[in-house]
C-alpha cells in the first residue's frame, strides 16, 4: 500500500495526526506536507477549523496568535473514498 | 499505456521513496506529556482527576463560599426583610408579584420577582456560572479541550457524534443557549441534530445545576446519573435511528501553551455578560408570569387537568405542574419552587429529572429556531417522546426498588 493510501486509511480510523505519523514512522512535519497535499488534490477536507475558544462571541478577537490555539479536523472527500474504495485490495 | 489509478499511485511512491526525505517519528517531551492526556489508559484517570477538581471547586466556592457564606445571608437576613417593610400593599396582588409571600423568612421560599427573582439570578447563578466559566476558560486556554475530545471520541461515536461533541456539552453544562450555537462545529446535519435534542433534554445548565445544589443536595447524584444514563440511552437510539453520516476525523492537536491571563479574563466577561442579557430579564419574568398564573388559578388548573399524568404516570404530587410550567421560563427557579412542595427524596429526583428534560427553557427553544424550525420540530417531537418514556421508567425504577 502506497504511503500516501495509508494516510487516507489512517484519517478514515480516526484519531490524531501524531498517533499517525507514530503508526507510519514518519516525521510530523512530512506527514503534515502529505496532508496538505492530500488536501489540495482533493482527496482530504479540513472540515472544522476549531479555536480553542470555540463557540464564544468572542472567538473571532480571540483564536489565532493572540488567543487560544487552533485545532485542524481532517475528513476523507467524495473523491478519497472513491480512492480508497477503487483501489482496496 | 494508459496506467490505472493504482498504477499511477505506485509510481509516485516509487518516486517518493526515492526523492523526498520521510525522515523518522520523532517524540519531544512536550509530544509525550500531551500523548499522556489523550491515550485512554492515563486519559480518562487524568480527566476524571480534572472533572472531579472541576466539581469540587464548583461545589465549594460557588456553594459554600459565595451562595451560603455571603449571598444567603445578605439576602435573608438583609433584603428580603427589607423589602417585606417597605413595599407597599401588603397582601395585595402587587405584593405577591412583586414580593411574594409576606410570611416568608427566606428568599428561596418568598417567589416574589425582585426578592426569589434577585437571589436565584445573583446569589445562586452567579456564583456558579462564573466558577464553570472561569474553569472551563483556564482549561480551553491551556489546551486541553481538543484533547478531551480525542480522548472521548470512540465514546461519542457509539452516539452518532464525534469528539468535539465534548465542547457543545459542557459548555451547555454553563447554559445551554451556546451550547446550541456551538452544535455549528458538526459537520454533518446529523450530528447537529442528535446534539441538539441531546443538549435540550439532558444536559441541565449551571443556573439549574447551583440551585440543585443548594436544594438537593444530598440525591443531586442521582439526578445527575440519570440524565447522564439518558443522554447516552438516547444517543444511541437516536444514531440508529437518524438518517446520515457520523465521518471520522484525522485530527490536528495543537501543543499544549500557558493560559493567558488576559484571554481568560476576557473569555470569563463575555460569556457572562452574554448569560445575563438572557437570565436576568427570565428569572424575573418567569418569577412574574408564574406569580400571575398562580393568581387567576391558571396552575391549579393545569395541575387538576395533568394531574393522573404527573401522579399515575410520573409518580410526583400535582403540585408540581407549576414548577414545570415555570421551567420554560428558567429551569433554576422551576427547581427552587420544587424544594417547597412537600414530597417524598424519590419523588423530588423523579421531579427534578422531569423538569431538566422535559422542555428547554424559553431562550434555549429561541435559540433552536434560529438554528432550523425543521430540526427543532423533530427535536420536541424526540423530546416529547423522551419525557413520557423516561419519566415513566424513572418511575417504575423507584417502584421496583420501593421507593417510589
Amino acid at each position: 500500500m502506497t504511503v500516501m493510501k495509508n494516510v487516507l486509511s489512517g484519517t478514515v480510523k480516526g484519531g490524531t495526526i501524531d498517533a499517525l505519523a507514530k503508526e507510519l514512522d514518519i516525521n510530523m512535519s512530512t506527514l503534515l506536507a502529505m496532508i496538505d497535499f492530500l488536501s489540495d488534490a482533493g482527496y482530504l477536507e479540513i472540515t472544522g477549523l476549531q479555536c480553542s475558544c470555540q463557540a464564544s462571541n468572542l472567538c473571532d478577537n480571540h483564536c489565532g496568535l493572540e488567543g487560544g490555539s487552533q485545532t485542524k479536523m481532517y475528513a476523507l472527500t467524495i473523491k478519497g473514498e472513491q480512492f480508497l474504495s477503487c483501489t482496496a485490495p | 499505456m494508459k496506467q490505472t489509478i493504482e498504477q499511477r499511485w505506485d509510481l509516485i511512491d516509487k518516486i517518493a521513496k526515492q526523492t523526498v526525505t520521510f525522515g523518522e517519528y520523532t517524540h519531544s517531551l512536550k509530544d509525550a506529556i500531551g500523548e499522556l492526556t489523550i491515550k485512554p489508559f492515563t486519559g480518562i484517570p487524568i480527566a476524571i482527576a480534572i472533572m472531579y477538581a472541576f466539581w469540587s471547586i464548583f461545589g465549594s466556592f460557588a456553594g459554600t463560599l459565595f451562595t451560603d457564606g455571603f449571598m444567603v445571608k445578605i439576602f435573608d437576613g438583609h433584603f428580603l426583610p427589607w423589602m417585606q417593610n417597605i413595599f407597599p400593599g401588603d397582601g395585595g396582588w402587587l405584593y405577591y408579584i412583586i414580593v411574594g409571600d409576606p410570611l416568608a423568612d427566606n428568599s428561596f421560599e418568598a417567589f416574589g420577582m425582585l426578592t426569589s427573582g434577585l437571589f436565584v439570578a445573583i446569589g445562586v447563578v452567579l456564583p456558579a456560572i462564573f466558577i464553570f466559566y472561569l474553569m472551563l476558560a483556564l482549561l480551553e486556554d491551556m489546551g486541553y479541550m481538543p484533547r478531551l475530545a480525542v480522548l472521548i471520541d470512540t465514546v461519542l461515536h457509539k452516539i452518532g457524534l464525534h469528539g468535539y461533541a465534548i465542547v457543545p456539552t459542557i459548555l451547555s453544562l454553563g447554559c445551554n443557549v451556546p451550547g446550541v450555537t456551538a452544535t455549528r462545529i458538526l459537520e454533518t446535519k446529523k450530528q447537529r441534530f442528535i446534539m441538539m435534542t441531546l443538549l435540550a433534554i439532558f444536559i441541565p445548565c449551571g443556573a439549574q445545576i447551583g440551585i440543585m445544589e443548594e436544594v438537593i443536595p444530598d440525591t443531586m447524584g442521582w439526578v445527575l446519573l440519570y440524565l447522564i444514563i439518558g443522554y447516552f440511552v438516547f444517543g444511541y437510539i437516536l444514531n440508529k435511528i437518524v438518517p446520515g453520516k457520523s465521518p471520522e476525523f484525522l485530527i490536528d492537536v495543537p501543543p499544549y501553551r500557558k493560559p493567558m491571563i488576559s484571554n481568560i479574563g476576557k473569555k470569563v466577561w463575555g460569556r457572562i455578560v452574554g448569560f445575563f442579557k438572557v437570565a436576568i430579564p427570565f428569572v424575573l419574568l418567569g418569577c412574574g408570569i408564574v406569580n400571575v398564573l398562580y393568581l387567576v388559578g391558571f396552575i391549579d388548573w393545569v395541575g387538576n387537568i395533568l394531574s393522573p399524568v404527573f401522579v399515575l404516570w410520573f409518580g410526583v404530587p400535582e403540585a408540581t405542574a407549576g414548577p414545570l410550567i415555570a421551567a420554560f421560563l428558567r429551569k433554576d427557579l422551576a427547581v427552587a419552587q420544587l424544594s417547597v412542595i412537600e414530597m417524598t427524596p424519590y419523588q423530588m429526583i423523579s421531579a427534578v429529572v422531569l423538569v431538566s428534560i422535559y422542555f428547554p427553557c424559553v431562550a434555549t427553544f429561541a435559540m433552536m429556531i434560529k438554528e432550523g424550525t425543521k430540526e427543532m420540530l423533530g427535536a420536541l417531537a424526540v423530546l416529547f417522546t423522551v419525557v413520557f418514556l423516561y419519566g415513566g421508567l424513572i418511575h417504575l425504577i423507584g417502584i421496583l426498588l420501593g421507593v417510589a
